[in-house]
C-alpha cells in the first residue's frame, strides 16, 4: 500500500458522498452529519472493492471511522 | 416471594443495599468480578423464584444454550460452514419462539423474565464466534455475561468484549467513588424520580383515569399520556439497571439520550432505546445492507438502506411479540425510516434547515411521529 492515508480519504469520501470529508482530516464526522449507518457499511463495501479485504461491521468500531486520520491509523493496523 | 426488578421502592432499597459488599472490595483495592457473580445467584432467585416453573425453564434454557455456544464454537474451529451458523442461530431462535407463541396455546403461562434480552447476548456471541472475534472463553465470565442480574428483564443490553474488559479492570479508588459510586447511586435516584414519581403520576392520574370506552378524545388523550408514561417508566428503569451496573463496575451503554428533542425518525432512534437499536443497527440493519450489495441483490446503496429499514423495523416489531398490532407498529416505524431518508436528501429540507424555526417545528412535527407510533405499539386501539 503506498500510502494508506490516501486509502483511507479516497473511501470515506465515496462512502459519504462528499469531498467536505478531505477539508479537515480530524473532522468528527458524525457529529458532521456525514457520516451514518449506511455510510459506514459503504467504507466495508469499498474497501472491499479496493483492497479485497473482507470485513464484518462489528470489525470496525464507530471511533475507527471517525476521522480521516482515525480511519487511516485503522488500515495501517488492519492491512499494513 | 419473587420480585419484579425493580418494581418497588422497597426493591431498589434492597438491591441497592447488597451492593455494599462490592464498594468496599473496591476500596480495599480488590476486584469486584467474583462478589458480582455470586451475587447474581440470589438474584435470580429473587426475580424468577427458587421452585419456581420460571427457575426451571431458565436453567433448562440457560445449560441447553450454553451447550449450543460452546459445541458451535468448538466446531467453529475445525469447519467453517455457513450452514452450521444458520443451524446455530435458529436453533438458539427456537426456545423464544416457541415461547412467545405459547400465548396462541392453552400453555400460555410458559415463559420466564428476561428471555428476550438474555436471547440478545446469546445471538451476540454467535455471530461474534462466527465472525471470529472470540478467541476463548471463559465458562465463569460467559455465565455471568449472560444472566448478568442488573440488566436482566430489559437491558440495556451490552456487549462481550465491553463487559469482559470492565469485568478484568480494578478502578483505582477515587476513580470508582466519583465515576462509579456516586455516578451510580445518582442514577439510582433519577430512576426513582422517573419511575416512581412521574410514571407513576401519569399511569394513575391520567392514563387510569380515561373512560372505559374509547373516543377519539381519550385516545389522543392516551397517546401523548403514554408515550411520556413509557419513557419515565423505561428511562427510571433504565437508570437502575445502569446506576447498579457501574457500582459492580460495568460501565454498561446508555439507553435513552433526550428523545423527544429529536428533529427527524433517524434522529430519534440515535436516542431512544439507543442500546437494542445499536444492536439491530449492527446485527441486523448493517448485515442485510452489506450482504444483499455484496450479493448483488440491491444494485443501488439506497435502495438496499431504505429496505434494510423496513426489514429491520419489522423484526424489531415482531420480537416484541406475535400480535398484529406489533407488526404494524414495526411497518410503521420502517416506514417512518423510510420516508426520513427521502426527507433528509431532498431540497426541501436543506432549505428548511436554514430557517429560523427548523428547531422548533421539526422538533413538534417529529413528536407526533413519535407519539403516533407509541399508540400502535401500546395496542389500545386494538383492545375494545
Amino acid at each position: 500500500m503506498e500510502n494508506v492515508q490516501e486509502l483511507a480519504l479516497d473511501i470515506l469520501i465515496a462512502a459519504c458522498e462528499t469531498d467536505e470529508v478531505g477539508e479537515d482530516l480530524d473532522l468528527d464526522l458524525f457529529e458532521a452529519g456525514l457520516m451514518d449507518s449506511l455510510a459506514s457499511v459503504s467504507v466495508l463495501l469499498e474497501l472491499e472493492e479496493r483492497t479485497g479485504v473482507r470485513l464484518q461491521p462489528t470489525d470496525v468500531d464507530k471511533d475507527d471511522i471517525r476521522t480521516v486520520n482515525k480511519f487511516a491509523e485503522f488500515l495501517k493496523e488492519k492491512i499494513g | 416471594m419473587v420480585f419484579s426488578q425493580y418494581g418497588s421502592i422497597f426493591s431498589v432499597f434492597l438491591f441497592t443495599l447488597l451492593l455494599i459488599p462490592a464498594v468496599i472490595l473496591n476500596l480495599c483495592g480488590k476486584r469486584i468480578k467474583y462478589y458480582g457473580m455470586l451475587l447474581n445467584i440470589p438474584m435470580l432467585i429473587f426475580l424468577l423464584g427458587l421452585h419456581s416453573l420460571q427457575m426451571l425453564q431458565f436453567l433448562v434454557f440457560i445449560v441447553c444454550e450454553l451447550i449450543l455456544i460452546y459445541g458451535y464454537y468448538f466446531l467453529h474451529k475445525r469447519v467453517k460452514s455457513n450452514g452450521l451458523y444458520y443451524f446455530a442461530m435458529a436453533a438458539s431462535m427456537l426456545p423464544i419462539f416457541v415461547i412467545k407463541l405459547c400465548v396462541y396455546t392453552p400453555y400460555d403461562m410458559l415463559g420466564f423474565v428476561g428471555i428476550s434480552y438474555i436471547s440478545f447476548r446469546i445471538w451476540q456471541l454467535i455471530i461474534e464466534i462466527h465472525d471470529g472475534h472470540i478467541e476463548k472463553f471463559d465458562f465463569l465470565s460467559t455465565v455471568y455475561f449472560i444472566t448478568f442480574f442488573p440488566t436482566l428483564s430489559s437491558g440495556p443490553i451490552d456487549r462481550y468484549h465491553r463487559f469482559l474488559a470492565d469485568l478484568g479492570n480494578v478502578v483505582p479508588k477515587k476513580e470508582y467513588v466519583e465515576k462509579y459510586l456516586i455516578f451510580g447511586l445518582t442514577r439510582i435516584g433519577k430512576g426513582m424520580l422517573y419511575k416512581f414519581g412521574l410514571a407513576f403520576i401519569i399511569n394513575q392520574y391520567i392514563i387510569r383515569a380515561l373512560p372505559e370506552v374509547h373516543t377519539v378524545w381519550s385516545t389522543v388523550i392516551y397517546m401523548y399520556a403514554y408515550t411520556l408514561y413509557l419513557f419515565f417508566d423505561f428511562a427510571g428503569y433504565s437508570h437502575f439497571a445502569i446506576g447498579t451496573s457501574y457500582i459492580l463496575g460495568i460501565k454498561v451503554g446508555e439507553n435513552f439520550d433526550k428523545p423527544f428533542l429529536a428533529h427527524n425518525m433517524k434522529e430519534f432512534w440515535e436516542r431512544w432505546h439507543m442500546s437494542l437499536s445499536q444492536w439491530f443497527g449492527d446485527y441486523i440493519y448493517k448485515r442485510f445492507v452489506l450482504n444483499t450489495l455484496r450479493k448483488k441483490i440491491f444494485k443501488s446503496r439506497k435502495t438496499a438502506s431504505r429496505w434494510g429499514n423496513m426489514v429491520t423495523m419489522l423484526v424489531m416489531g415482531i420480537w416484541h411479540g406475535p400480535y398484529l398490532f406489533y407488526i404494524l407498529y414495526g411497518l410503521y416505524e420502517g416506514g417512518a425510516l423510510v420516508v426520513t431518508d427521502i426527507y433528509l436528501k431532498s431540497k426541501v429540507y436543506r432549505k428548511f434547515k436554514q430557517m429560523k424555526c427548523y428547531d422548533v417545528v421539526s422538533r413538534i412535527v417529529c413528536f407526533q411521529v413519535i407519539a403516533f407510533g407509541m399508540l400502535l405499539f401500546s395496542g389500545y386501539m386494538f383492545a375494545f
